[in-house]
């Protein structure tokens, strides 16, 4: 291989990069467009366009709720969620080098999930208002980080096996004591059950205004450190021996993608599947640069989150299924398919 | 330049591991760090790119310490080939080597042509240009060690810290990479510094040699004078001969019973 023809393949190389994000935005673009119209109540999608643009009104009021109020903001947390946990699991997949971990792993959803169940137990009993469940989530899923943090650390250092441990005994602890709030429970099983179960049917503007800077901050600070991602692969030594701080990193990157799901968490329950099979769906798609592969999976997620909640709210209607039940239904069979088909046998 | 080792004393929790070490090393010099298992070799040169901190002693580069500096300003003087280099992922050997470029780039920087060139470069002195686009893990052990070097070699440093460079290679392989060392120190003006457990291969192509022994240095000096009868019944407790060779110029170890 001569060396121009080395500065081509790298040329190359950004080129597709550059195409692939044009691609997905573009995607992602035609999903809002789209999505925005399917309902129970078939908005025509050229009355969405005028609704959105404010334009004169010619249109039943209720429309004008249904897009502002209902449709917008669940759309909008759809696509925040997405690329979250899409962001997040990929993230922790590079930092644990273990193509099981989710964005999950450091026992979060555990925490959430008590929070939640303990906000919905106490505060249907006491009346406390509806916004406890999202906050008392949130905070237990940061309280489980922490604790799981400083349990793992040693003389300074965070040894990802200790923390992977230490996440699943947190997590175990918490799923407990959920149990047990779910065996007391009397008439609130149900909304806790709901819950757990993950979904976007309780979206408001509260919700978007909480999620959108600490999903949007995170998944920043996530992609901006692509390149140690990259390092870190190789192993934390290679990674220490290129120059990288990596306990640094570590922090950064635990610190930041728990707060991203954290937030997720707090305003959808728990969604599984995104944070765990977008992340590799898009390595056997891009590659494994995190340059190109956290925003691709930010994109993807975010699409697949909001068509999957479409389904979800329109596939028999007027019930809603849990947005869940759809991303595992249909996303396990063409990642499975994608599997099947990739050429490499070693790698993830 | 010269790097310069001063009474390193090393730790593992409670438990000495080196003690006393000093030494020098100058440019176009092969120092060998040789030794039984357990006497200290790797954590030594750990601890002279400061991924281990010695609890006491100094390490200076051309008589200023490195202690102060932090990780990517290391990253920039002393490039690194470790002994284990399993990587997993489908990463091309063109996007490995440039991986060096690291220490030298902002987070948000893109490789600029000067970034690509000096990966080039590197590829070439190791020979592994041709393999550019093939991926990190559909290459042979030899080929992926050449890569490593090559990764090394694109950080622009000044020295060269090798681990155990020819465990589980093939003897042609071995000859190749430990030729290419000694090219690189000599050509390349590079402090180089490679640990080893191969006696013979060593003595062969180092130009001194750093005998280890329970953390302490046993001996140093010529491979000649290192690698007597006498230390290494002493430190490996086997009894050898020591042959010159005529026809390859290098003295050779034989093993007596």
């Amino acid at each position: 291989m001569r060396k121009n023809n080395v500065d081509a393949l790298h040329f190359r190389k950004h080129l597709k990069w550059s195409l692939t994000i044009i691609f997905l935005v573009s995607g992602f673009i035609l999903t809002l467009i789209l999505t925005f119209s399917i309902g129970p109540v078939n908005i025509p999608m050229s009355t969405v366009f005028k609704i959105l643009f404010h334009f004169p009104k010619s249109w039943p009021d209720s429309y004008e709720s249904i897009i502002m109020d209902v449709r917008l903001p669940r759309i909008i947390l759809g696509a925040l969620v997405g690329s979250g946990l899409a962001v997040a699991g990929c993230a922790m997949q590079a930092l644990f080098r273990n193509p099981m971990a989710s964005p999950y792993i450091l026992g979060i959803s555990s925490g959430a999930a008590f929070g939640a169940s303990l906000a919905i137990v106490l505060g249907i009993s006491l009346g406390i208002s509806v916004f406890v469940v999202p906050f008392m989530a949130f905070t237990f899923a940061i309280i489980t980080v922490f604790l799981v943090y400083n349990i793992a650390k040693i003389k300074g250092k965070v040894p990802m096996e200790t923390l992977l441990l230490a996440g699943i005994a947190v997590g175990a602890f918490f799923t407990a004591q959920v149990s047990l709030i779910k065996y007391i429970a009397g008439e609130e099983l149900r909304s806790i059950v709901f819950w757990l179960m993950g979904g976007l049917w309780a979206s408001s503007w509260d919700k978007v205004a909480v999620a959108f800077p600490l999903i949007l901050l995170g998944t920043s600070v996530i992609m901006f450190f692509s390149r140690d991602l990259n390092l870190m692969l190789m192993g934390e030594e290679h990674a220490l021996d290129l120059g990288i701080n990596v306990e640094i990193v570590k922090k950064i990157i635990l610190i930041f993608s728990s707060l991203v799901v954290a937030a997720a968490v707090s305003v959808s329950g728990i969604i599984g599947f995104i944070g765990l099979i977008i992340p590799h769906t898009m390595r056997i798609i891009v590659g494994p640069d995190h340059r190109i592969l956290l925003p691709s999976s930010c994109l993807v997620g975010a699409i697949f989150l909001i068509w999957t909640d479409t389904l979800a709210r329109s596939i028999i209607q007027p019930i809603e299924l849990p947005v869940g039940i759809i991303t595992a239904s249909f996303g396990a069979p063409f990642f499975l398919y994608l599997l099947r088909k990739r050429k490499r046998i070693s790698g993830w | 330049m010269k790097l310069s080792v001063k009474e390193i004393d090393f730790y593992y929790d409670s438990i000495k591991v080196l003690e006393n070490v000093t030494f020098e090393v100058g440019e176009r010099e092969i120092l060998g760090i040789v030794g039984p298992n357990g006497s200290g070799k790797t954590t030594l040169l750990r601890c002279i790119n400061m991924v281990l901190k010695p609890k006491i002693g100094t390490i200076l580069i051309n008589d200023k310490s490195i202690f102060k500096l932090d990780r990517k300003e290391i990253a920039k003087k002393i490039g690194v080939v470790p002994q284990n280099s399993t990587i997993y992922f489908p990463f091309t050997v063109f996007d490995i080597v440039l991986m060096g470029r690291t220490p030298h780039l902002d987070r948000l920087d893109k490789e600029s042509p000067k970034d690509l060139e000096i990966a080039k470069v590197a590829m070439e002195i190791t020979n592994t240009l041709h393999l550019a686009d093939r991926l990190i893990d559909e290459i042979s052990g030899g080929e992926k060690q050449r890569v490593i070097i090559a990764r090394a070699l694109t950080q622009e440093p000044k020295i060269l810290l090798l681990d155990e460079p020819t465990l589980h290679l093939d003897i042609n392989h071995q000859l190749e990479i430990l030729k290419l060392v000694k090219k690189l120190a000599k050509k390349s003006r590079l402090v180089v510094i490679l640990v080893s457990h191969d006696l013979n291969l060593a003595s062969r192509y180092c130009d001194k040699l750093m005998l280890l022994s329970l953390g302490r240095i046993y001996s140093i000096g010529s491979p000649k004078d290192v690698l007597t009868p006498e230390n290494i019944k002493k430190v490996y407790n086997v009894d050898v001969e020591v042959n010159y060779h005529q026809k390859a110029k290098f003295y050779n170890i034989i093993p007596l019973s």
